[in-house]
């Protein structure tokens, strides 16, 4: 596997050439400092850049013409990055060794074509693409209240820190669709195009200079911008003691989230030592979460933690029945006394340890995850691969003691089955 | 051992069978770091009334037993459970039930021997108290209540069990808290020394390993341990008629916007193609064209305003195929009347099923690219057909527009089930 990075002006081209793989990748990553209204309008601006274009004027023609070019996938996705908004457009196409010769130049063509080449007439979107597509959108951000599970981490981030991008809902909002017209749409287009900051990726068996060549001739994006803001979220939160709120829904299980503040962490702790005690608290099915409160006690089937660095929290979620609430939540901090009071062995954290690594030796297997790593070095401040694995090498146990310390609990939330609300 | 090279995709494929009967399928990936190794039983959810090894009357077990077994077998008597185990290698394990296998797997690095000896032995020994099988009753009690709340496993128990008479696949995987509450530890072992017999399982392997050494370990692994030889397992039979249970129903739940199942259940009996693979493939071409997203019902039926989306599953039993829609949609009866509509008129064109193929194709090719999504296709197979298909692509090339079309107009669509989930209504 090789890389190479070649700045060209206004974007950002990272190469991987590799042969370890069927299909070629590309991926176009377009960020800027998060707006509520953003995340409306980007997923938006996606389903209607890819349900029709100038040459293929309905989302059957433009999805026959994808088929037709070998199965070509075309898709995007947007992303909260800490204080940032990402909108990712991925194409994967099929090497010309499965296909024909100059099948990936035609599929780049259209994948371009898609960027840049929209439905558009008199500054406006299409009516009837922007119709189809905002009903979809309104039907899927309705639909986030039937997925419980999401759901109560959704309302647990909202009342955690509802000043802070954490809260912010990533299926958009109703209010703010309704405001959004083919014409506005079409400005705000433009200004993503030419204002967001724009990393774009290219892996697969690739030949470097005509990759840069075929980007320089066809990859229409030429203003520079700097950034302005930085990634990480800072919380101005001070609770000294969690906040709790139950609301009840129609449902069989009730499902628990609870968001902790990490206070000061020093940049080793915020990149290695918090992902160790993330492991070893509730991240996999030998963690304490998972052997204490599922395995000796059976309140649960899942219980676990993630850590999102650059949002600078930590959060944890179960299902569990309603009238073991309190119980579960005694339970996950009991673990996590026990965290801070050192108890776990030297094995458990070698183990975690070699948990992490291992992952990272992995991560060659996955196209995407080739692409994530890379982007996240550049863009977040990762260390690059071979650091990480240094660097985790040397989490000692009484880091992991010490960042317990750091980790407290803000806010506990029930989705609950029940009749009204009512507050704690 | 058998080897094969898969000219299209440039890999191999290996095949071996123990004197036990265990088999092994192989597809190394030796670029690829991560080895991915498979172990499956026969065994699922609709197996439930069957005679036990060594015995000759049939019994009935509980609902929801296979799935109960699974959890069970992650239980050790010396404390090293395949967590603790697998973590310390850097590796991860899991396990899954379906209607009809029970499958457990680790993902790992390096460690080929060990992993594989742990996997093999966990599998095949077990360890069952009174007090561990209680234990896990609250523990799957949860899991079942997970899958309540969400409305699309509703959907899709509800349209299984709204077709099938007396098929087990019209019941929860998981069984009712009501099964799972009363089964025993004499129960369980009865469906382990039944069904976890070499001669009822295989193993699937793919990514980075060396397929003779990876035999090796198993073979010298088999050798040690003394299995009862089975003849074949006896599962009553069933007799499922062609007509639903239900050919409508509607239901109210916690759900923002109206979710739709329409069925159309297939007798396999009429159908007169003899390979099972191309009628799969055959079927599965038929309702992309006729309903995904490069159809006609899909791009025009969004314009209309009568759909938001629509996904497709096919489910293949024994003796009946059953074509699934699942709808999105505000005007439920408008989009069934127009799913009927394009059942009548069956319109496929001949470019619409060249296209199908090389996607078809397309996709089995990029399949390669992940370790795991071979080895799916692998168990799939080999749970369909009793053997990997190893020459699917030039099969799929091979299939006809001509056969096709007498194929789906022989199609008996008349036996069709749908249902319905309103919201709930707020005013009552």
């Amino acid at each position: 596997m090789e890389y190479r990075k070649v700045s060209m002006q206004s974007y950002t081209l990272h190469m991987i050439k590799t042969d370890n793989f069927k299909k070629a990748f590309i991926e176009v990553n377009f960020r800027k400092p998060i707006e509520k209204e953003d995340i409306t309008y980007r997923n938006m601006l996606f389903d209607v850049l890819l349900d029709s274009n100038a040459n293929y004027k309905d989302n059957r023609s433009l999805a026959i013409e994808a088929e037709k070019n070998y199965d070509l996938s075309i898709n995007s996705s947007n992303t909260r990055l800490g204080n940032y908004i990402n909108s990712s457009y991925k194409m994967v196409a099929l090497n010309e060794k499965y296909t024909e010769k100059g099948s990936f130049e035609k599929s780049f063509d259209f994948f371009m074509d898609i960027l840049f080449n929209p439905n558009v007439k008199r500054g406006e979107f299409n009516l009837e693409s922007f119709d189809i597509v905002k009903r979809t959108l309104e039907s899927g951000i309705k639909g986030l209240k039937d997925n419980k599970r999401k759901y109560s981490v959704v309302r647990m981030l909202e009342i955690m820190d509802k000043n802070s991008p954490i809260s912010l809902r990533g299926v958009g909002y109703s209010e703010d669709l309704d405001a959004i017209t083919p014409s506005s749409l079409y400005n705000y287009y433009n200004d993503m195009l030419n204002k967001d900051l724009i990393d774009v990726f290219v892996l697969g068996d690739i030949d470097f200079q005509k990759t840069i060549t075929m980007f320089k001739d066809k990859f229409k994006i030429n203003t520079i911008k700097k950034p302005k803001k930085e990634l990480t979220c800072i919380h101005t939160s001070t609770r000294a003691l969690p906040q709790k709120l139950i609301e009840f829904d129609d449902v069989t299980q009730a499902k628990l989230s609870i968001g902790c503040r990490l206070n000061n962490l020093t940049l080793f702790e915020s990149k290695y030592v918090m992902v160790i005690y993330n492991m070893l608290l509730g991240e996999g099915s030998d963690s304490k979460f998972f052997k204490d409160i599922r395995e000796k006690k059976s309140l649960c089937y899942y219980i676990s933690s993630s850590y999102t660095r650059i949002d600078n929290i930590l959060v944890i979620t179960s299902g569990i029945d309603k009238g073991k609430f309190n119980e579960t939540v005694e339970s996950v901090k009991l673990s996590m006394k026990e965290m801070v009071k050192g108890k776990f062995t030297d094995e458990e954290v070698e183990i975690a340890k070699n948990n992490v690594i291992s992952t990272l030796e992995s991560i060659t297997d996955s196209p995407n995850r080739i692409i994530n790593s890379y982007y996240s070095h550049e863009i977040t401040g990762l260390d690059d691969l071979e650091t990480r694995m240094e660097q985790y090498k040397k989490v000692t146990r009484e880091d992991i003691i010490a960042v317990s310390k750091k980790v407290k609990i803000d806010t506990i939330y029930l989705l609950s089955g029940g009749e009204k609300d009512e507050k704690k | 051992m058998k080897k094969n090279r898969l000219v299209d995709v440039g890999e191999d494929f290996y095949y071996e069978k123990l004197d036990n009967g265990l088999e092994i399928y192989m597809i190394p990936k030796e670029t690829f770091t991560e080895t991915y190794v498979t172990f499956t039983t026969r065994f699922g959810s609709i197996n439930t009334e069957f005679v036990p090894n060594g015995k000759t009357e049939m019994i009935r077990v509980h609902d929801g037993i296979a799935h109960f077994l699974e959890h069970k077998m992650f239980e050790s008597e010396d404390g090293m459970d395949p967590f603790d185990f697998y973590s310390k290698n850097g590796a991860s394990c899991n396990a899954s039930t379906t209607f009809n296998r029970t499958t457990y797997l680790f993902l790992g690095t390096g460690h080929l021997k060990e992993n594989v000896n742990f996997l093999l032995d966990y599998v095949q020994s077990i360890y069952l108290t009174d007090e561990n099988v209680e234990k896990e009753k609250g523990i799957i009690e949860q899991e079942l209540n997970m899958y309540k709340d969400d409305p699309f496993w509703v959907l899709y128990e509800g349209i299984l069990a709204n077709s099938f008479k007396e098929n087990n696949v019209r019941k929860s995987i998981g069984g009712e808290v009501k099964d799972i509450m009363a089964i025993t530890k004499d129960e369980l072992l009865e469906c382990y020394n039944t069904f976890y017999n070499p001669a009822n399982m295989f193993i699937v392997a793919t990514g980075n390993f060396n397929p003779d050494e990876l035999v090796n370990i198993i073979k010298e692994n088999q050798k040690s341990k003394d299995f009862k030889r089975i003849s074949d397992i006896k599962i009553k039979e069933i007799h499922e008629p062609d007509s639903v249970v239900k050919e409508y129903e509607e239901k109210q739940l916690s759900v923002t916007e109206p979710k739709i199942a329409v069925a159309f259940k297939i007798s396999k009996e009429k159908i007169k193609i003899k390979s099972e693979f191309k009628v799969n493939k055959y079927l599965s071409l038929m309702a992309e064209a006729l309903f995904g997203s490069t159809s006609m019902f899909f791009s025009q039926s969004r314009k209309d305003n009568i759909l938001i989306d629509c996904g497709i599953e096919i489910f293949n039993t024994d003796t009946h195929y059953l074509l699934c829609l699942f709808i999105d949609s505000n005007t439920p009866n408008k989009i069934i009347d127009k799913v009927d509509e394009v059942i009548r008129e069956l319109l496929i064109t001949e470019e619409d099923f060249e296209r199908r193929k090389k996607v078809t194709i397309a996709n089995y090719i990029s399949s390669f690219d992940n370790i795991v999504s071979t080895n799916g296709i692998v168990i799939g197979n080999v749970m369909s057909y009793d053997k990997y298909i190893d020459d699917q692509i030039e099969q799929t090339k091979a299939l006809s527009y001509k056969e096709f079309k007498v194929f789906i107009k022989s199609l008996d669509f008349s036996n069709k089930s749908s249902l319905v989930i309103k919201p709930v209504d707020e005013s009552n």
